[in-house]
């Protein structure tokens, strides 16, 4: 025997761990050795650790009550500093050299815990304790009482530092998924796989093989292990099949939807991917997640020590650990005599086999006293279990106690939609009612299957029925030969008059009393037994504890189990770190970002960026010497409107719209009048909604006969789309109209100012003509520029200024903006921004999104007489509603302030000046604010109410939040070049 | 536009750019290469003219009665063999055409591989700039594509030919199953848009093989 194995004191012979793989561990500082195979859990208990945690509430020692993922008390923290990993369990982490593992749930020592005084106090924490206690003072709760039990209570925490593990998602797609591998779960996919399905077979264990690896038995002449590690090896050799180990189906989702988490590194990634979430969508789904144990309530029934009787099975057979050097067994079914057997066979001292059953015929293994009829009223043991009292007074020693109160099928994903489990007797449990997730078929102990060979046949029948199901011809495959062990149950759940700390759900400290009170005080219904005990919430979701937590309050209220019923079950079916569900959606990947196609030279040219959506457009561009974006802006503006400026707004939506009755569906679709629109002409359109307030604004140009193509605003880019293709597709499919999104197709620069004409004529091709004459206000064409590049060019201006659009397919994006900087050189042109882009439009008075906000109407913003109303069109009914027309209704002014070295806020209320400041007074707000560099003053526009008659009014702009109460006065929105002598030029 | 008289300078020609500057990594057998030199122009019947749209799609993509072009039949012929244009459905009633870009503007070339009087038939707008095109192609191309494409790729769900609209990491793409490379090895073409090529190329990256 090598030195690792001597070390470890309760490691035995035999098992699935690699011997030859000796692996160093550390648990609360000390240092053990375990082997490749193992989980922490066998581990620990290999090297004799029973005690590892504390429990939630009354800090009561605890130690491994399991050996999978139904595990209640042994919770402890993996990793150090940022990679810590809190309530893990210790019987489903795979063991690997270095882990570093630390108890939780305890103040000082585990083994001298303070807060262990809860114990002593538990008389005065029962069930309702915080509801009756912290009632009074109120203003208590939240100072005092609240931080003082959070402190108190809670599993384990987070390190509080950004998670440095990488996680991703994906998609996987096959006929059939298989959860589970244990025998059913193996024949299922056997058979379906050599019927040719496509297949995935998933299992939240590393080792797969489910408790064929747990078990003594025989298939085909070999050991059941053997015989799961062939089947694997037979379906690892098949194309159509990917196996995923470590991967848990964590919810049964619409459509033939799984979600799935893959562990790839847990605990290990060293910088590769940590955990990958799955969406596996399937056709059929073959459940054979096997059954849960369950344990007997009596009092102090959770020392460490005390386990339930299968996953002493598992120690003993799968991982060549005995859990106790004396062992007892209190069982009230045949599962726990084949405990024994293993126990037995494997050199284990059995101290007594104690059933609650007295009329049964077992024999147990040579030299084992038996106990028919029997019940353990008791334990002893403070850290660890030292013996066993029972109800006839007798004493048993015992270092570790096997408990078997039934197997409950593992139900939770057939409950995933919905479904609810019925009551089967013959098992004494829950099995999967009619109403199953589509497509799911459960078989084996999943679906109340308690025995070897009929699992393996019931399994066999699940996967040939799914091929069927789904065209294939069912492959004809031999049952492996195997013997249906013995299972018969008495159904047994605690033990009457042992109820002092007689725990049902381990992880809340929920026990039998507890329930009686909560039956007592009113809450007996199975819901409000949870909410108010807490049976079966935090991490392990009461999967041992929530079938014998209803079958005694089914007891105390005098109903069956199944007029009691369950609460409902959903996902996840294991705790799944948030980390998993944003996988790779974090940091630069979080969402994706658009850029213009002058982006590589804006940002050469140090602008500074805003994010407008996914777009990030230039806000302005700084130069030397410029040291707060207002000279930037003022300067781009005042550049722009003395000579001639460039922007990029290439992020205007652009659609192209043909079609014979083109004409007609943007007439419809625009609230003023398209019909008439002539070729090589462009129109100011406003679109309403249907309920007449006003969606958003741009222009359309017609570029021929049936062809047009309509910009929008950045923001409402797609939802513009949107909306047309509703009313081309819904509203009136008999228009010959076809849309398409041009936004990505051209790079679109406004070239604006005095100069504009000058410099682009430096860049059109011979024989192009943009005089004012050839090419008026409004006019748009196609355009070769720059030696043959067909442009498309547009004398619109958002700016107030002389102005075009031109706009270039996007591969020449780049080159455009170089060449028209080039271009503009001599006469000083200056690329702008955002910024200077709306200080423009605020000094003409243009609306933009916070004028048209969803909120408001043509007639508000001075374009009612837009609205036509000798035609149809989208909106123009409910524009009409009284409300909508009213005399006092709000209507767009612009605003200075009456000290112009005052500054504006947006969002600022006008009140009266004299009047209070409250929301009666309230006349209209601010919807947006520039210092115009022109007017050397802050400017704005904004909606009060019958703004057109008040121009010359004094109000007060009022902005609680911005702490600003000043005098504006109001007056046109035009602030420069109201007659629009300058654009047209 | 009206014209004026011939202007005495000369301005500068523009350089084209691709979405990604030309992109290529080849790594573990897997390939990812921008395609950079097709045009490509949606197309759409006008009313009434679909029956008409069909039956010379029939005949140039040997596609079926309903218009959808029949697996490992997207890519017409010229009468030498060379491939002539890919047709792509993108929506209902609606496809994109794709060719080798000559350096003809994309829509008189659409035109002439439609026919004079088909073409007016249609509605059709150049998509050429509007989409970054990445080949993805390799022995671990699907196992790329499970990380970001919420479709199922295989060969029995995806035969040659078959394209599809997806969502990849939160961008809309457009999939479509290419002939198989040498050796059998299966070929994607990924499309999305070119503003936000940088970001959905580094979310293929971002994928195995490439990733690690």
């Amino acid at each position: 025997m090598s030195a690792a194995s001597l070390s470890q004191k309760n490691r035995i012979t035999g098992g699935l761990v690699d011997r030859n793989q000796p692996l160093g561990f550390r648990f609360d500082g000390q240092h053990y050795t375990g082997f490749a195979g193992d989980t922490l859990a066998s581990a620990l208990l290999a090297n004799n650790v029973r005690l590892v945690g504390r429990s939630f509430k009354y800090h009561r020692p605890r130690g491994i009550l399991t050996a999978g993922s139904e595990e209640p008390s042994a919770l402890v923290t993996i990793g150090d500093g940022a990679h810590q990993d809190p309530n893990s369990r210790a019987t489903t982490a795979e063991l690997f050299d270095g882990i570093s593992a630390k108890s939780q749930t305890k103040m000082g020592l585990l083994s001298f815990d303070l807060m262990a005084v809860n114990d002593f106090l538990s008389p005065l924490l029962g069930a309702g304790f915080y509801y009756k206690t912290f009632m009074w003072p109120a203003a208590f709760w939240e100072k005092i009482y609240e931080p003082i039990i959070r402190k108190a209570a809670g599993l384990g925490s987070l390190s509080g530092l950004a998670d440095p593990d990488q996680y991703d998602k994906g998609y996987l797609h096959c006929d059939l998924l298989v959860i589970g591998s244990g025998p059913s779960g193996l024949m299922a996919a056997l058979a379906a796989a050599k019927s040719g399905l496509q297949i995935i077979l998933a299992d939240e264990d590393f080792c797969l093989g489910g408790r064929l690896n747990a078990e003594r038995q025989e298939i085909d002449g070999m050991e059941s292990a053997s015989f799961a590690e062939s089947s694997l090896a037979k379906l690892a050799a098949m194309d159509n099949v990917r196996i995923m180990s470590k991967t848990t189906i964590f919810g049964a989702f619409d459509h033939g939807c799984y979600g799935a988490l893959e562990r790839v590194n847990e605990h290990n990634a060293n910088g590769s991917i940590r955990q990958i979430f799955w969406h596996i969508r399937s056709q059929r789904c073959i459940l054979a997640a096997g059954a849960t144990e369950r344990p007997i309530a009596f009092s102090n029934n959770d020392r460490p020590g005390v386990m339930l009787a299968g996953a002493v099975r598992t120690y003993v057979n799968r991982f060549g650990v005995a859990p106790g050097k004396r062992v007892a067994i209190f069982t009230n079914n045949d599962d726990g005599w084949a405990t024994a057997q293993d126990l037995h066979a494997a050199g284990v001292e059995v101290t007594a086999i104690i059933d609650s059953r007295t009329d049964i015929a077992k024999t147990p293994p040579t030299g084992v006293p038996t106990v028919l009829g029997g019940q353990i009223v008791n334990t002893t043991g403070r850290l660890g279990l030292r013996s066993v009292t029972l109800n006839n007074g007798t004493h048993i020693p015992a270092d570790c106690l096997a408990v078997s109160g039934g197997w409950s099928p593992t139900v939770h994903l057939t409950c995933h939609q919905r479904g609810h489990p019925v009551w089967n007797d013959a098992i004494a449990g829950f099995v999967p009612g009619g109403n199953l997730p589509d497509g799911m078929i459960v078989t084996g102990a999943a679906n109340g299957v308690m025995t070897l060979a009929s699992c393996l046949q019931s399994g066999l029948k699940a996967g040939q029925q799914a091929a069927h199901d789904l065209g294939f011809k069912p492959a004809v495959i031999k049952p492996p030969r195997a013997a249906d062990e013995s299972f018969a149950i008495q159904p047994f759940w605690h033990v009457k008059g042992s109820d002092k700390k007689a725990f049902v759900d381990f992880q809340n400290d929920v026990g039998v009393k507890d329930i009686k009170q909560s039956h007592r005080e009113g809450f007996r219904s199975v819901e409000h037994l949870k909410r108010y005990t807490t049976l079966g919430m935090a991490t392990d979701q009461g999967k041992i504890a929530n079938i014998p937590g209803l079958a005694i309050l089914a007891d105390i209220s005098g109903k069956t189990i199944a007029e009691t019923g369950t609460t409902i079950f959903r996902p996840p079916y294991t705790p799944v770190p948030i980390a998993a569900f944003a996988g790779r959606s974090r940091g630069k990947d979080f969402r994706p970002t658009r850029l213009t196609p002058s982006h590589k030279w804006a940002s050469a040219k140090g602008a500074v960026f805003v994010e407008t959506g996914a777009w990030l457009r230039a806000q302005w561009y700084p130069k030397t010497g410029e040291t707060e974006w207002r000279q930037s802006v003022d300067r781009e503006v005042l550049a722009t409107r003395a000579s001639v400026g460039i922007c990029d707004v290439t992020t205007l939506g652009k659609i192209d719209i043909q079609g014979h009755d083109a004409a007609a569906f943007l007439n419809y679709v625009y609230a003023n009048g398209f019909a008439k629109l002539p070729i090589g002409k462009t129109r100011y359109g406003l679109m309403l909604r249907e309920d007449g307030m006003v969606m958003d604004d741009g222009t359309t140009a017609r570029l021929g006969e049936t062809h047009y193509v309509m910009t929008t605003t950045t923001a409402n880019a797609v939802g513009v789309f949107r909306h047309l293709e509703f009313c081309r597709q819904c509203l009136w499919p008999e228009l010959d109209v076809q849309l398409i999104s041009i936004t990505e197709q051209y790079a679109q620069y406004a070239v604006a100012g005095p100069n504009a004409r000058h410099l682009l004529e430096k860049l059109i091709d011979s024989g192009e003509d943009i005089s004012n004459e050839a090419f008026p206000f409004m006019a748009c064409g196609e355009i070769s520029i720059c030696g043959g590049v067909k442009a498309r060019l547009f004398r619109i201006s958002f700016s107030g200024e002389l102005a075009f659009e031109i706009a270039v397919p996007s591969r020449y994006g780049d080159a455009m903006i170089r060449a028209l900087m080039t271009a503009g050189e001599e006469f000083g042109v200056t690329p702008y921004g955002t910024e200077a882009l709306g200080v423009m439009r605020i000094e003409k008075g243009h609306v933009a999104g916070n004028e048209l906000n969803g909120q408001t109407t043509a007639r508000q913003m001075g374009l009612g007489r837009m609205v036509s109303q000798s035609k149809d069109s989208i909106g123009l009914v409910l524009s009409r509603r009284p409300e909508l027309v009213r005399d006092d209704d709000y209507e767009l002014i612009g605003l200075k302030p009456v000290n112009s070295d005052q500054p504006l806020i947006a969002g600022s209320h006008f009140i009266g000046i004299g009047a209070s400041t409250v929301a009666e007074n309230d006349e209209g707000w601010v919807t947006s604010i520039a210092y115009s560099p022109h007017l050397k003053s802050a400017i704005g526009l904004g909606y009060i109410r019958r703004g057109n008659s008040r121009h010359g009014d004094i109000v007060r702009a009022v902005n609680l939040l911005g702490g600003q109460d000043i005098k504006v006065e109001l007056c046109s929105p035009h602030f420069i070049d109201p007659e629009g002598t300058r654009l047209h030029g | 536009m009206a014209k004026s008289a011939p202007m005495s300078k000369t301005p500068p020609s523009l350089t084209a750019q691709s979405p990604l500057g030309g992109y290529e990594m080849i790594t573990g057998g897997t390939s990812l290469i921008e395609i950079t030199s097709l045009s490509m122009v949606s197309v759409a019947p006008l009313a009434g003219s679909q029956t008409a749209f069909q039956t010379a799609m029939a005949k140039l993509f040997k596609t079926g009665k309903n218009g959808s072009p029949k697996p490992k039949a997207t890519m017409a012929l010229d009468r030498s063999g060379k491939p002539r244009c890919i047709l792509m459905p993108s929506a209902q009633n609606h496809w994109f055409l794709c060719f080798d870009d000559d350096g003809t503007n994309p829509i008189d070339a659409a035109k002439a591989l439609l026919g004079k009087s088909l073409s007016k038939q249609m509605a059709m707008t150049d998509q050429s700039d509007s989409w970054v095109i990445l080949a993805l192609s390799g022995f671990y191309s699907r196992q790329t594509l499970a990380r970001i494409c919420p479709i199922d790729c295989s060969a029995s769900a995806m035969p040659i030919g078959t394209t599809a609209r997806a969502s990849m990491e939160h961008l809309g793409a457009i999939i479509t199953r290419r002939p198989d490379e040498g050796d059998h090895q299966p070929c994607f073409w990924l499309l999305s848009a070119r503003s936000s090529a940088a970001s959905f190329l580094h979310a293929i990256i971002g994928s195995p093989p490439f990733r690690n």
